[in-house]
Formats: structure tokens, C-alpha cells, sequence
């Protein structure tokens, strides 16, 4: 067993081989060696971990993608954003924990969590117009006239049809 | 925190601190209170309306820009590093089945994210993944083809180096002809071509 300790103090235990879907976990239990030793997330919430633990528990014992498969590198393979049921199910969250689970993915390097939170993020962006994107995040236009004088021409191109 | 609020320009991932979060979200609730007092007083006043409105509007509306500021700053979206979003802005112009073809609107969709703030922006021209991909369309983009062409240019410019995936189908013409000597400008650099 792995004893992980959140940013906000909490202790979580998990089995080896799920803690060990992250990268950073794996690599970190390599450098301390056979210890008992706590390892520290000071960059994850002890929410945030217990929906990455729910994550790797359910996919442990999938094949972990090569250590040097750069999915962004290799143009040429059919991708989609299609996402398993299950992990749709689980991704089903508020903006707040989804936005957290991908800084969590990311930090901890768990590349296929990572990739579940993209594509539905992607998924969300998909098809909406700029101000549609605009309210689905609260962000703010703030462009300059001259960005905006090129984004005009820009969408004038593109919606011209 | 404070130069997010002063700068009226976002262009790089927000970090905040969490008493930075807690101390914005109580704001953001303060500034509730006041927009619901103001409708009150409205309310209430109904019959002064003309003449206490149009100092209390613009009471009103520099709460609701502080509010959308500081909700733009909250924006959980707005942690996001700049290689995952490009990541997603590459995950959100996929065809539905994976299969790049003509009538794929991926001008759009690309124009789209690319104009949705200046931090996407940034983004967006920063990833020339995301302009290596053209699919055109005649019978889409008609007129577009027949007035102006430069864009492609530009597009094809924003791939800087990287090999070019191109998916056309033109109807020949001189318009057609200009989009694709733009295109062949750069042959040496397509690697894919339908």
C-alpha cells in the first residue's frame, strides 16, 4: 500500500499498482525505495484525489501508454474524442473539478486521465461561436480594435458561406 | 491577483492562490448583495425611477464589469497551461469519425477558438499544429473563394514549418487558381493531399 498526502493534509491509501498509474507516483516510489514514507501532493486537493484514485482504480491493470508515446507528435493516426462510457460518467462533473482533474492529470502524469479531460473539454468547445465559448467559461473579450479588425475579416472568411 | 484585476489584457494561464480565490468569491458575493439592493431601491422607488436611475445604472453596471472581471479571473479554464489548451483546441476542430475530408469545417472551427480572447489567441497562433490542417469545400465556401483568397496565405503561414495535410475540392476557375497557387507555393511541405 501507498500512503498519499493531499495539499489540504489528508491522508488517502491505495494499492501500489493504482497509485502507480501515475507516472509521478511511480517515479517518486522508485527514488525512496521500500518505505513506508507518505508521499507528499502538495499541487492536489484531497477532493481532487479521491476522483483521481476513483479514476486509476478503475483502469488498473489497463497497459499504460509507452513512457515516450507523444500523443500530440503523431499526426498522421485517426483520433477522435470519443470517451468510454465509463470514463464519460465519471468526467460528468462541475467546471471546477474538471479544469482541477486536468491539472491533477497533468501533474501527476497519468497521460489517459489527462487525455479524458481534454477531449471533453474539446467536446464542450465543439461547434460553439466564440461568444458561445466565451459564456460557457466566463471569459472576458479582450481584444484590442486591431485584433478585433482581423478577427472581423477572419470570421467573415470563414462564416461566408 | 491585483495585476489580473488591473490589467484589462489576459494573456497567459492564471495562477491564484487559495486565499486569493477565497478573498475574490467573497467579493463576488458582496457585489451580489449590492446588485440585489439596487433592484430593490428600483423597486421601491419606481415612481422616481427618471430620476434616481441614471445614477444608480452606472452604479449598477460598473458592478456588473467588476463581476464579470473577477468571474473571468475565477475562470477555472484559465489554469489551464498553454500546451493542454492547445492540446484541446487541436482535440475540438476532429472530425466526428476521426477522418480529415473536404467539407470538414475546420476553417471555422480553428477561426472560432482563435477568437475567443486574447490568451486563446495567443495560444491558437502559437501552435502551428493547428494551421498544418486545410479543408476546403468549394460548394461551402463559395463566395469566399470567389472574392477573397489571401486568407489561405496567412493560414498556411501560421503552420510555419510542419508538413501540410490539405483536403480540397475546387471548382476550376481563376479564384480557385490564386487558392491554389497559394497552396502550391508551399508543395515541397505537403505531405498529404486529397
Amino acid at each position: 500500500m501507498v500512503t498519499l498526502v493531499t495539499s489540504d493534509n489528508e491522508k488517502f491509501t491505495a494499492d501500489k499498482e493504482v497509485a502507480e498509474r501515475s507516472v509521478l507516483i511511480k517515479n517518486m516510489l522508485e527514488d525512496v525505495g521500500e518505505s513506508d514514507q507518505p508521499i507528499p501532493l502538495p499541487n492536489v486537493s484531497s477532493s481532487v484525489l479521491k476522483k483521481v484514485l476513483e479514476y486509476c482504480e478503475h483502469h488498473r491493470g489497463e497497459p499504460l501508454p509507452a513512457a515516450d508515446a507523444d500523443t500530440t507528435q503523431d499526426d498522421t493516426r485517426k483520433r477522435t474524442t470519443d470517451i468510454s462510457e465509463w470514463d464519460q460518467k465519471f468526467i460528468t462533473v462541475d467546471q471546477e473539478m474538471l479544469f482541477e482533474i486536468i491539472l491533477a492529470a497533468n501533474y501527476l502524469d497519468i497521460k489517459s486521465l489527462l487525455d479524458v479531460g481534454c477531449k471533453t473539454v474539446a467536446n464542450m468547445i465543439k461547434g460553439k461561436t466564440p461568444e458561445e465559448i466565451r459564456k460557457l467559461f466566463n471569459i472576458v473579450n479582450d481584444f484590442t480594435p486591431e485584433e478585433e479588425a482581423q478577427i472581423k475579416k477572419e470570421n467573415e472568411w470563414a462564416e461566408d458561406r | 491577483m491585483a495585476q489580473y484585476l488591473s490589467q484589462n489584457r489576459i494573456e497567459e494561464p492564471i495562477w491564484l492562490e487559495p486565499v486569493e480565490i477565497t478573498f475574490l468569491r467573497m467579493r463576488m458575493s458582496e457585489i451580489h448583495c449590492d446588485l440585489s439592493r439596487y433592484a430593490e431601491i428600483v423597486q421601491a422607488n419606481s415612481f422616481l425611477e427618471a430620476q434616481i436611475s441614471s445614477e444608480l445604472r452606472l452604479q449598477r453596471d460598473a458592478k456588473f464589469v467588476e463581476l464579470a472581471s473577477i468571474r473571468n479571473i475565477l475562470s477555472p479554464v484559465r489554469r489551464i497551461p498553454v500546451e493542454i489548451l492547445s492540446e484541446i483546441f487541436e482535440l475540438a476542430r476532429l472530425p466526428e469519425d476521426g477522418i480529415f475530408h473536404s467539407n470538414h469545417t475546420i476553417v471555422l472551427y480553428t477561426y472560432n477558438v482563435s477568437s475567443v480572447c486574447a490568451a486563446w489567441r495567443k495560444t491558437a497562433l502559437a501552435t502551428p499544429r493547428l494551421w498544418s490542417k486545410l479543408c476546403f469545400d468549394w460548394e461551402i465556401y463559395t463566395k469566399t473563394v470567389a472574392t477573397k483568397v489571401e486568407w489561405v496565405k496567412e493560414w498556411i503561414d501560421r503552420s510555419q514549418s510542419l508538413p501540410l495535410d490539405v483536403y480540397l475540392s475546387l471548382r476550376l476557375g481563376s479564384a480557385s487558381g490564386q487558392f491554389l497557387e497559394h497552396i502550391l507555393d508551399c508543395h515541397h511541405r505537403i505531405r498529404h493531399w486529397m
